[in-house]
């Protein structure tokens, strides 16, 4: 007999552990090969806009994805290592050399990986056209995705597993070499004594993740945050993770030992999951500590995520109002400008406003909160033409200035405000002071963009009476711009790209146009939300094998109790009553504590923050609800799981 | 005196393999019984039978008067769980709980209330000398140690009959005579009735009946009557040469 011939038996005869390896490898190629065969996709890479954005960000990410997958086989290979470990031993013993046993399980590794990688990359190829589906969805293009086997997706998937093979390999040589034949002669290590808690690290625990909780609550605008962000950063994370640690290791231990100690404890089946419990604390505290700040994060994550991508199309909505703003071209060229629209994207309104651009103005840090977003010229335009915008987009508030009174117009970040006596004055054109009574939130010329999506200040606006600029106009230069309104501005990509084109000939021109913002938007809030919700998957696919695999040594472990209990008249049901317990206070607590986590962090960054977008809670609550419903498959299988094995190997 | 365990005929095969042939044993009441034989001769296979963990192919076994054959499988859980104890060879106690935990376990699966758990406790205590170890794990105590938490969990259910397999096979000399010592004590004191199976026959003298078993029939059966344990043990050995023993 070989060796070749012995790993294959090896396979035939321990099915289900190495299923359970090879599935994880399956699942990292399909990962990795969808997302690089996503980068290489002609179909996708024809629809984006911005190309070069798009390689980046999905080059990153299958970095990202390689790593995680890399962590998680070599988890996988090392538990896989464990368990065969009395196997090894059987072999040393026998006088097969480490060297001869290290190239047993990489020819195992070989063929687990040739298997994984073709069947992997297969999986992948078909459902690329299906992720690409739904990227384009996100992205809101119509364009088909076909099925793909880019051959460089291929490549780079064959070869990052070869090296994945390699690193696998060298682990298990020296798992090979670290086992002990003595281990073999010994039984099995016996338990101790349950760990003793300590009632002041219970606390501990608790004031901890309260006095994180606490930062949190503290809004943006305290001081801590404000002046030392980094530092409250860091030091809130670090308090949110060691007091999830100790709240695992010594609170719930704490409480495990004070159930002990009641009365009741005595009575029906207390007596062996708490003990079985009390037992485990010290083995599982890191592993409950990474569910629940994985549950946190990915909740987190997701949840900011997609409220981002729900959000950013009503505020390119509001940055942007105008579909098409330019400065004002002669007529002929006017003319061939609507043309152009009207091809495809038929003009549902027009206007004309006209101003007087002003020298550059030193206050502007009085109206604005961020000025460096503004030009330092301010654009004066009177009150009729805000009206008339007004009417046009259907969209703000009709305003009435008299004499001196002024209106400053700002854009998303700067909170509108009615200012009281003494109202501030701003002088503009020399020697002409107004008296600013209000900013509103109102963007008449939008922030000039360019069909690549580069974008420049803010003009900064100054809305005055009509009869003040009246008597401003007089021999003073006056600049026009045309705003347009178009249909279906969504699909305007082409358009913006000619009228650009023909606008800028002139230097210094002015031209803004909703879709360039948009495009550039929502391709890289589609992408972040796309490589997120995968990043999601996988992280959930790594904690769900950290349970799994988990439960699958404690199943073993705790075989000989269950054969026990089941001598001394313990029955089925009632073991499933006891897994199912068990289970339960290994499973809740994490997922609790991820949910107040991620809803903590959640209300105070995006909840309380956003305020006009009615979805927000069905986006969070959605994203939640999915959480707890995966747990929940978890959490069950693991159930099922733990009793077939607890079953197994017993009479009756 | 009331009878425990009754059989009639009793068979049990595996495929063609007859491990035991048409067996007719009588248990009473606070009879301290063991079955001797040598390994494969099928005293195992009997006390699984017997203790309903096993099932078997032909006759009747009838325990406090009632047929296995008419009972359910959950009625014989219950039966299990309520009328029968169980001390086994590698003492099968839970290494999470401490002996108190172990032994009072049975019951705290049956919701009796925790006073009379404690006053059950209290009966054994002394009988068993357990006192000093009640608190400790099963890690912290020795073998001997171990199988007396093993005995006090099978009596304190009170059930109508003990089995006790091979319950000094994995003890040193000492702690053995001090185990059968005190089962001898419960037996007489509580009037508990045990069956053991072991190959070993100074084991064995310490029981008032010895049933001998090769190749699946009883092959002979003595009483201890008044004979001192020394005595008796010889009859034993006699009669365990005449068979053929058992070296394991």
């Amino acid at each position: 007999m070989n060796i070749v011939d012995l790993s294959w038996r090896n396979m035939k005869r321990d099915f289900r552990l190495y299923t359970i390896y090879f599935i994880s490898m399956l699942v990292g190629v399909v990962i990795y090969f969808t997302f690089s065969g996503l980068m290489f996709n002609e179909d996708v890479v024809a629809a984006i806009q911005n190309k070069e954005n798009y390689k980046m960000v999905i080059f990153i990410a299958s970095i990202i994805v390689f790593l995680f997958i890399v962590f998680f086989i070599l988890y996988a290979n090392s538990f896989f290592m464990k368990q065969r470990k009395k196997e090894f031993g059987m072999y040393l013993l026998y006088g097969m050399k480490e060297r001869q046993v290290a190239a047993m399980v990489f020819f195992e590794t070989l063929f687990l990986s040739a298997i994984s990688v073709s069947s992997g990359i297969l999986i992948g190829g078909l459902l690329s056209k299906f992720f690409g589906a739904i990227l384009m969805n996100l992205m809101h293009y119509n364009d088909d995705i076909s099925f793909a086997f880019p051959l460089e997706a291929i490549v780079s998937t064959i070869l990052l597993f070869a090296l994945l093979i390699v690193i696998v390999t060298i682990q298990s040589y020296f798992n090979v070499r670290r086992v002990q034949l003595v281990e073999l002669f010994h039984a099995k290590e016996k338990k101790d004594k349950p760990f003793k808690f300590s009632f002041g690290l219970a606390i501990l625990s608790i004031i901890l993740i309260a006095a994180s909780y606490c930062t949190i609550t503290l809004s943006g605008d305290t001081d801590i945050w404000k002046d030392y962000f980094n530092e409250t950063l860091i030091a809130t994370t670090i308090a949110l993770i060691v007091g999830t640690y100790l709240f695992f290791r010594q609170f719930s231990g704490w409480v495990l030992q004070k159930m002990s100690q009641s009365k009741n404890y005595l009575h029906g089946n207390k007596i062996l999951w708490i003990s079985s419990l009390r037992f485990s604390i010290r083995g599982n505290t890191i592993n409950f500590t990474f569910n629940s700040l994985i549950s946190a994060m990915v909740i987190f994550a997701v949840g900011f995520i997609a409220v981002d991508y729900a959000v950013k199309g009503n505020v390119v909505k509001k940055e942007f109002p105008n579909h098409f703003a330019f400065s004002t071209q002669d007529d002929k060229t006017q003319k061939q400008i609507e043309q152009i629209m009207n091809d495809s994207h038929p003009i549902i309104g027009h206007e004309t406003i006209t101003g007087i651009q002003t020298e550059k103005i030193p206050n502007r840090q009085t109206f604005f909160s961020y000025p460096e977003y503004y030009t330092e010229e301010f654009y004066l335009f009177p009150e009729s033409q805000l009206n008339a915008i007004v009417d046009l987009r259907e969209v703000g508030e009709k305003v009435n200035l008299k004499g001196e009174d002024a209106i400053i117009l700002t854009r998303g970040l700067d909170e509108p405000t009615k200012y009281k006596s003494p109202q501030p004055k701003i002088t503009v054109l020399e020697d002409n002071t107004f008296r600013v009574v209000e900013k509103i939130r109102y963007p008449l010329l939008s922030i000039p963009t360019s069909p690549g999506g580069d974008t420049s200040p803010q003009p900064s606006v100054l809305v005055i009476s009509d009869e003040a600029f009246e008597h401003l106009k007089a021999n003073r230069t006056i600049s026009s711009y045309e705003i347009y309104q178009i249909e279906d501005p969504k699909t305007s990509n082409d358009v913006s790209r000619k009228i650009y084109d023909i606008v800028m000939k002139t230097e210094g021109a002015y031209y803004s146009a909703y879709i360039d913002m948009y495009s550039v938007d929502t391709e890289s809030s589609s992408l972040i939300l796309f490589s997120v919700a995968f990043f999601a998957v996988i992280a959930l696919f790594a904690l769900g094998s950290v349970i799994y695999f988990k439960q699958l040594r404690e199943a073993t472990e705790e075989r000989e109790h269950y054969a026990i209990l089941r001598k001394i008249g313990v029955g089925d049901k009632e073991m499933k009553r006891i897994i199912r317990k068990q289970l339960l206070f290994v499973f809740l607590p994490p997922l609790i504590l991820g949910l107040v986590h991620s809803w903590y962090l959640l209300y105070y960054t995006v909840i309380l923050v956003i305020k006009d977008l009615p979805s927000l809670t069905t986006i969070i609550f959605s994203v939640m609800g999915l959480y707890v419903l995966t747990y929940l498959i978890f959490y069950v299988s693991s159930t099922s799981i733990y009793y077939k094995i607890v079953k197994e190997k017993n009479t009756r | 005196m009331t009878t425990i365990i009754k059989t009639k005929n009793l068979s049990k095969s595996y495929g063609k393999t007859q491990v035991l042939k048409n067996i007719d044993l009588t248990i009473e009441q606070g009879e301290f019984t063991a079955i001797m034989g040598p390994s494969g001769s099928g005293k195992t296979t009997l006390m699984n039978t017997l203790s309903t963990i096993d099932s078997f192919s032909g006759g009747d076994v009838w325990i406090e008067g009632q047929s296995l054959l008419d009972m359910k499988r959950k009625a014989l859980r219950e039966f299990r769980q309520k009328r029968m104890g169980f001390i086994f060879q590698d003492y099968n106690l839970l290494d999470t709980l401490t002996v108190k935990e172990n032994i009072l376990l049975p019951l705290s699966l049956q919701k009796t209330p925790v006073a009379e758990m404690e006053e059950r406790l209290a009966k054994l205590i002394d009988a068993l000398s357990i006192e000093s170890i009640l608190h400790q794990y099963p890690s912290e105590i020795s073998g001997g140690q171990k199988q007396r938490t093993a005995a006090a969990r099978a009596i304190i259910t009170k059930p109508a009959i003990v089995f006790a397999d091979e319950p000094t096979g994995a003890l040193d000399s000492r702690s053995a005579t001090q185990l059968l010592e005190q089962i001898q004590l419960l037996n007489k004191a509580f009037e508990t009735t045990v069956l053991m199976i072991t190959h070993d026959p100074y084991a064995a003298s310490y029981c008032q009946r010895v049933v001998f078993l090769r190749d699946g029939k009883i092959v002979n059966e003595m009483f201890k009557g008044e004979q001192s344990e020394k005595e008796f043990f010889d009859r034993i050995l006699t009669i365990q040469s005449a068979i053929g023993s058992d070296q394991r």
